[in-house]
């Protein structure tokens, strides 16, 4: 054990100076900014954003609020900004402009810049409120001088993912951003199309199921092998599309223009084949295993005591072996929820389904990183909820056994 | 032997003999000639017909073959070797103990190596990732202190909880790698999940069993354990999962191929041949013919890695991993 121990952090070692090495050597390889192609044209500079990281150290007490720079630019934006820098009040002091502005009463410019060297003017000033009368200079306790952690988001991927204001906020606060090619917020188009691929892969679910499960007990009464179904659910999903659009597609349907507006049956109808397609995929990967998993039960000896008790072969087999191999199936049936929305992507770009897979794939190619983030962080959540009820599951089973 | 295995050697026979032929050849989608458009197969110029754009089809499934050899073997092989290795850690529990201050040094870096990288930030990320690999490089340094016993199972837990909430086909679609090695390394690092659960479970068996442990108090050397009683064991209960793996693989390249994305922008695979092909099913050779080389790749694969498996050992893998 120690030996193997030794071997483990000897290797780890190992592995880490070769990735340093591998850094090194990357760090090499790359050009620098010396040599990029911002420097070649020396009158090209990078933009004074692009310079800053996103992280810095960087000095706060002169910050001033959102509220600030949502306030028109003029002569008195800058005055005011100075004042509130010098007197503190910033709510007061914005609060005052506003309705100033509003009733026409401001004073002049230079009035306010008198303010900021004498504020002993500011009683004699009739126009400013109560709260402003006693001015006092500012004193900051000495830590707010210190150098504190500050973010500057400088490209779009890091305003996509923090945010940049309180109003344009990033992924970390559950806004998935809007979408370049479509500009509509990512969440409503992820959820519209969702809505609709659920409408034909959740039947297409169904369908398959059950018909896996009557092929299974039909498959497994007749001795048949799994073979078939096996071979059946590795075939690819375009080539079974393929042959479903050149077997079924016999021209004259028309694609709906208005896919969500539809009622259910009529949707399905009109997306027929690729509800076929899926129904198909579906039904011969739930036979493959459904199948075997029922057999295994027929060996077992509750099995053997329901036909000795005189049950025909397909009660039995329908009633005990399918009730045993439940847990199992349903398992799997779990497993495959994802695929609700993640599966359906070839499919769906081979019939034209506006969906959740052909909306991914539209965004990849119109190069919107926004929308097929945000279409790869629903998929994946999806997939947790399904892995979630996984594990509640095998909960379950565990303690009614 | 079975028919259909022998049919599976023969068809994956001539794969062989088309990847020698299409590298002395030396194919190139820019470099397969132009002829006439809508030849029939059995033309004299083209075996298998031409395309709607006058391509030569035989030539086109020639170049197919090593796009899809190069992605899926290498891929296949990197996801062995992962899920032996995080199965091997797993079922050993292994944590290592390590000096804090190594921790925090590796922990420091890393996230500044991240924060280097010009898409998370704008530092200029030449001379800055090379400055924080010399400091991770000083992880290496037996430094002292505190000790602390690595949560490495509960990491490789959460890692293969993310790994499977991912879909694959959407991972690469948000990446699209640009060259077969990114593409590699993507399909390999994030497919082996499954099959290190199922390593996993092979693994406990094992060195739970007698054998393991009467091998060890002889005072066989470790390597050998593992060489001799472990992995011809735990390779041949691996064979269905690398089936389902390999051909997962090809009908991946095959899907990419069709959606046209996914790929580096040089290949030329069966998928696109196929999408082209049913923008004009009426010349049927144009589609069928790629659709068939796919599905006789896969079949193939599928069944000859399962060939000489037995039904009980075959389907505990689906058991275990449901």
């Amino acid at each position: 054990m120690a030996w193997i121990l030794r071997r483990f952090t000897f290797t780890l070692k190992m592995a880490l100076a070769l990735v340093c090495i591998l850094c090194l050597g990357f760090t090499l390889s790359v050009p620098s900014t010396e040599n990029s192609v911002f420097e070649t044209n020396s009158t090209v500079q990078l933009p004074a954003s692009e310079q800053l990281p996103v992280f810095y150290l960087g000095f706060q007490p002169y910050a001033l609020s959102e509220a600030y720079s949502a306030l028109p630019a003029g002569p008195y934006k800058h005055q005011l900004g100075k004042l509130i820098l010098r007197y503190g009040q910033e709510k007061d002091w914005i609060d005052w402009f506003k309705a100033a502005r509003r009733s026409a009463e401001l004073p002049s410019p230079d009035i306010l810049d008198q303010l900021f060297e004498e504020p002993e003017l500011a009683p004699n000033l009739p126009c400013l409120p109560v709260k402003l009368k006693r001015l006092k200079v500012r004193s900051l306790p000495w830590y707010e001088y210190l150098p504190r952690p500050a973010f500057y988001p400088c490209n779009e991927f890091q305003v996509w993912l923090f945010g940049r204001t309180a109003k344009q906020q990033g992924l970390l606060h559950g806004n998935l951003g809007f979408s370049r090619s479509n500009r509509w917020p990512v969440l409503d188009l992820v959820l519209k199309a969702a809505g609709t691929t659920l409408r034909f892969s959740v039947p297409a679910l169904i369908l398959g199921f059950i018909l896996s499960l009557f092929l299974a007990l039909f498959a497994t009464l007749h001795g048949w092998p799994s073979t078939p179904f096996l071979l059946l659910s590795i075939v690819p999903s375009f080539l079974m599309g393929a042959l479903v659009f050149i077997m079924f597609d016999w021209g004259g349907a028309t694609t709906p223009s208005a896919a969500t507006s539809l009622h259910l049956i009529s949707f399905l109808l009109a997306y027929k084949l690729p509800l076929i397609t899926l129904s198909s995929i579906n039904m011969a990967i739930f036979a493959a295993h459904n199948q075997v998993w029922i057999q295994t039960e027929t060996q077992r000896l509750f099995f053997q005591t329901a036909l000795a008790k005189g049950l025909t072969s397909f009660q039995a087999l329908s009633i005990h072996a399918l009730r045993a191999a439940l847990p199992l199936i349903l398992t799997f049936l779990l497993q495959r929820l994802p695929l609700l929305i993640s599966g359906t992507v070839v499919v769906e770009v081979m019939f034209g389904v506006p969906g959740f897979g052909r909306l991914a794939w539209m965004a990849v190619l119109e190069k919107d990183q926004p929308l097929v983030l945000g279409c790869l962080l629903f998929a994946a959540l999806i997939a947790w909820v399904a892995v979630y009820l996984n594990t509640l599951l095998a909960k379950y089973s565990k303690s009614v056994q | 032997m079975k028919v259909s295995v022998r049919l599976s050697q023969l068809w994956l026979t001539l794969l062989m003999v088309g990847l020698l032929i299409s590298w002395v050849l030396d194919l190139q989608p820019g470099r397969i000639p132009f002829l006439a458009g809508h030849l029939p197969p059995g033309a004299e110029q083209a075996l298998l017909g031409t395309d709607h754009l006058g391509r030569n089809i035989a030539l086109g499934l020639l170049h197919g073959i090593p796009s899809i050899l190069v992605l899926a073997v290498p891929s296949l092989l990197l996801s062995l070797l992962l899920a032996i290795a995080t199965a091997f850690l797993l079922s050993r529990n292994i944590r290592p103990r390590i000096s804090m201050l190594n921790v925090v040094l590796f922990l420091g870096s890393s996230l500044l190596i991240l924060a280097s990288f010009p898409w998370l930030s704008a530092f200029p990320n030449g001379l800055l990732f090379g400055l924080w690999a010399f400091v991770l490089a000083a992880c290496l340094l037996p430094l002292k202190g505190p000790k602390l016993r690595l949560p490495l199972p509960e990491f490789i837990r959460l890692i293969q909880l993310i790994l499977l909430s991912i879909p694959g086909i959407l991972l690469l679609f948000s990446i699209n790698p640009n060259s077969y090695l990114e593409l590699i390394v993507l399909l390999g690092g994030t497919s082996w999940v499954a099959l290190g659960q199922f390593s996993e479970q092979t693994m406990l068996k094992f060195f739970n069993s007698t054998e393991y442990q009467s091998a060890e108090a002889t005072g066989i050397p470790i390597f050998r354990i593992a060489t001799r009683y472990l992995s011809p064991g735990l390779l041949h209960s691996l064979r269905p999962q690398l089936a389902w793996l390999l051909a997962g693989f090809i009908v991946l390249e095959g899907s990419l191929g069709y959606l046209g994305i996914g790929l580096p922008e040089k290949h030329w695979g069966w998928g696109q041949m196929l999408r082209l092909g049913l923008l004009h099913t009426e010349l049927w050779w144009s589609w069928l013919f790629p659709a068939l080389c796919i599905l006789f790749t896969v079949l193939s694969v599928f069944v000859l890695l399962k060939s000489g498996q037995k039904r009980q050992e075959l389907w505990g893998a689906s058991t275990l991993n449901s």
